[in-house]
């Protein structure tokens, strides 16, 4: 028992010497424990603090370190013909900006600008100077220049992109399409009209940034949407238009007018083909212009129209059964004295029925219809066809013209205004009253935009009964075909109703020595397609209308009914009053014979166009003669050498036939 | 034992996974810079492609305007066609021709 005790006691110490130990040690990891613990809290406290609390705060400075926010602004839309082709675009062109901060030496920079894009050294010097942080240098540079600047490498002189209006058929319909200023916000004419449906709009988005400051775009945030504008497409065609703009500057140039303009119209449609204004404006340089250039004349600029109004007192006076056709006037020789003031004809004349009164453009015969008739139904007439209003194109600009109320009219008034003096029309306005005399009638709008297609469009309004319309015509017919004013409009084959118009310009407080020409033509006569009207402003020293703008009429006429097939095909030689439209393929250096040495060859019974592929070759183009689609007969015969001279008239010439063999001798 | 075991083996599974998660997060954000750096490229060869087409297309609309296309005409003596001279040959030039043509045959 005493050796089992003593044992006990022998173990006891050793116990607690061991437990005291594993006391320590377990003490000691708690303590590490504790300290991780601690220093565990503490982590996670930090991290809290920063994720929690600073979170946001470090974000938007992260942010602002790695993204940028980036803006960007859409190409401006295009304006389109109705052949497609384009008016007017935008081209990425670059810029040149300057960070005067970054500038190392003014002088010498300016000095390399100077070189390299022109310009004033020494203002460009003053603002490389000065500290602002963003100067433009130069802006819509072309590429060569954008080229050399790169190549420069100038400190503080960097390049941006921006987008540059461009015509690329220069000055065609010019005024009508206007003009952008620098920024590419529409100053004038279509671009100023649409100027909120092209112009592009602007995109924000946002872009991370590398550690060389590339941008980096990581997704489509705020890139998705169409920032390009919306495209335009007008009624011009541009044949047509170069057609008109053309024969209107010869015009203008042959009897040394100022100025001049030029419409044509579809009738069907309403739609304008042209619009031409005499000079002409350049939209891709607006600064060399002066303002009076610049403007749509036709939409803008009001002028007393003459004779040209005659037609719609005609029309009122016969709607009103006030004349017939054959109703007799007395033209009182010329003279005719009213309210003391004296009105007179270019040509006097005693006694004329109505259609020769017209065909004539009788001034006095025309006063005493417009006097029988009476202001207030001439009046109203005359506000139907769209006198008095803007015409509704939607152009800047577009004036209403000049019309006052019937009450104002004395006796002299209405006299002179039926032969279109003391109202005052813009050019667009009598094409719009044509129009309705042209289509029988019915008054319908003009048309300059086809997409976007216009919005409430007026109902068709009839202004003259069909009867009266189609009579107006046929008298019209007569001063183109007949003996009238306006027989230098006439084309053969292609009948055509018009009236000329030789105004008197206002001066002051009467009329002074200026005189506005125009010609109104309507094609074919009996059913129209197509409207043209030519003004010549100030012509000297021929100032009528007949002999200014009728042959312009007719020179624009030919090229547009040709332009769309609709001249008559030719039955015989070519007429000999019209040598300057004459085919001549004169290639004057024609191509190398394939089979060289080789006389002509048989062409007869061949389709005239295989015949001229095969004359073409040989760079001969033939003098057709006759009608028909096969070749009857031939000169030079076959086996006969080759012309010489093939740019000369009738160097070969190939007869038409229907493939009867029959030969011309 | 064995639940200890399995508990250990899950604690594994998961730091594997996480380590495997990070690394793919990383590789792919190396990628989407990588992407982001092709995309820049892409973008601006495409942006340059089309303001040259831009011009081209300007240029190509300005060699066929009527007024450039009058002096060519011109210089090769060739001009719009007159009264009396136009020859019709489309199919309804054809089409009018041909009842005229079977008559007289």
């Amino acid at each position: 028992m005493a050796t089992a005790k003593s044992r006990i006691e022998r173990k006891r110490p050793k116990d607690m010497a061991g437990r005291s130990i594993t006391d320590t040690a377990k003490l000691k990891l708690a303590g590490v424990a504790m300290l991780f613990a601690v220093l565990w809290v503490l982590l996670w406290g930090r991290a809290a603090y920063v994720q929690v609390f600073l979170g946001p705060k470090l974000a938007d400075a992260a942010g602002r370190q790695t993204l940028a926010t980036e803006f960007e602004t859409g190409e401006r839309g295009r304006i389109y013909a109705s052949n497609n082709a384009i008016l007017a675009t935008s081209v990425e062109s670059k810029s040149v900006y300057a960070t005067p901060v970054e500038v190392e030496n003014a002088a010498q920079t300016a000095q390399s600008l100077t070189q390299l894009l022109g310009g004033q050294r020494k203002s460009l010097e003053r603002d490389l100077s000065s500290k602002k942080g963003f100067v433009w240098v130069k802006r819509q540079i072309d590429d060569v220049e954008a080229q050399a600047i790169l190549k420069a490498n100038l400190a503080g002189i960097h390049l941006t992109s921006e987008f540059r209006r461009m015509y690329p058929n220069r000055h065609l319909a010019g005024q009508v399409l206007g003009f952008v200023d620098v920024d590419g916000k529409g100053l004038e004419g279509v671009e100023n009209m649409f100027d909120e449906r092209m112009a592009g709009s602007k995109a924000k988005f946002v872009v991370q940034r590398d550690a060389a400051g590339r941008r980096l775009y990581l997704d489509a945030q705020g890139r998705e949407m169409n920032i390009r504008g919306q495209d335009v497409r007008l009624t011009i065609d541009t044949v047509v238009q170069d057609a008109a703009e053309q024969s209107l500057a010869d015009a203008v140039h042959k009897f040394n007018g100022r100025s001049g303009m030029a419409v044509v119209v579809r009738v069907e449609t309403g739609e304008i083909l042209a619009l031409a204004h005499y000079p002409y404006f350049n939209s891709n340089s607006p600064a060399d212009a002066r303002p009076g250039i610049r403007r749509d004349r036709a939409a803008s600029d009001i002028y007393e129209p003459g004779s040209v109004m005659k037609p719609f007192v005609f029309a009122t006076a016969l709607e009103q059964k006030v004349i017939d056709p054959n109703k007799v006037i007395d033209c009182e020789n010329g003279r005719w004295v009213l309210r003391g003031k004296p009105i007179r004809d270019t040509h006097p004349y005693r006694w004329l029925s109505a259609n020769r009164v017209l065909r004539y453009s009788s001034n006095i015969g025309t006063a005493k219809i417009g006097l029988s008739l009476g202001a207030q139904p001439y009046y109203a007439a005359l506000r139907k066809l769209g006198f008095g209003e803007r015409p509704g194109l939607g152009l800047p600009n577009e004036s209403p013209g000049m019309l006052r109320q019937p009450k104002e009219w004395n006796e002299l008034d209405l006299a002179n205004i039926s032969f279109g003096q003391g109202i005052g029309v813009t050019g667009l306005q009598m094409v719009k009253a044509y129009l309705t005399l042209a289509n029988h009638g019915v008054k319908k709008p003009l048309r300059l935009v086809a997409d976007p297609a216009p919005e409430d469009l007026p109902e068709p309004e009839r202004v003259f009964s069909q009867k009266t319309a189609d009579t107006v015509l046929s008298m019209m017919r007569e001063v183109v075909e007949e003996d009238g004013t306006g027989k230098l409009a006439r084309i053969p084959g292609v009948p055509m109703a018009g009236k000329t118009g030789t105004a008197q310009k206002a001066s002051g407080k009467g009329y002074g020595t200026g005189i506005v020409a125009s010609f109104v033509g309507l094609v074919p006569a009996d059913k129209p397609e197509f409207l043209f009207m030519v003004t010549v402003d100030e012509p000297s020293p021929v100032t009528f209308g007949g002999v200014v703008c009728a042959p312009a009429v007719r020179d624009i006429a030919i090229k547009t009914l040709s332009y769309f097939g609709r001249l008559p095909e030719g039955k015989g030689a070519p007429t000999p009053d019209a040598p300057e439209y004459a085919m001549q393929a004169k290639a004057t250096h024609p191509p190398q014979a394939e089979s060289g040495g080789a006389g002509v060859p048989n062409l007869v019974g061949l389709s005239v166009r295989r015949a001229l592929e095969v004359l073409g070759k040989r760079g001969v183009v033939p003098s057709l003669k006759g009608s028909g689609m096969v070749i009857t007969a031939q000169k030079p015969a076959h086996g006969e050498p080759w012309p010489e001279g093939s740019g000369k008239d009738d160097a070969f010439t190939l007869w038409l036939g229907r493939g009867d063999k029959e030969q011309k001798q | 034992m064995n639940r200890l075991h399995g508990w250990v083996l899950s604690f594994a599974s998961a730091i594997v996974g996480a380590l495997v998660l990070s690394l793919s997060s990383v590789w792919l954000n190396i990628e989407r810079m990588d992407l982001a750096y092709d995309l820049n490229k892409l973008e601006k060869e495409l942006a340059s492609r089309t303001a040259l087409c831009n011009k081209l297309e300007l240029e190509r609309n300005n060699l066929i305007s009527p007024y450039r296309l009058k002096r060519l005409a011109a210089l090769y003596g060739l001009g719009p066609v007159g009264t009396g001279q136009m020859r019709l040959m489309t199919g309804q030039a054809a089409a009018q021709n041909a009842p005229a043509e079977g008559q007289g045959n």
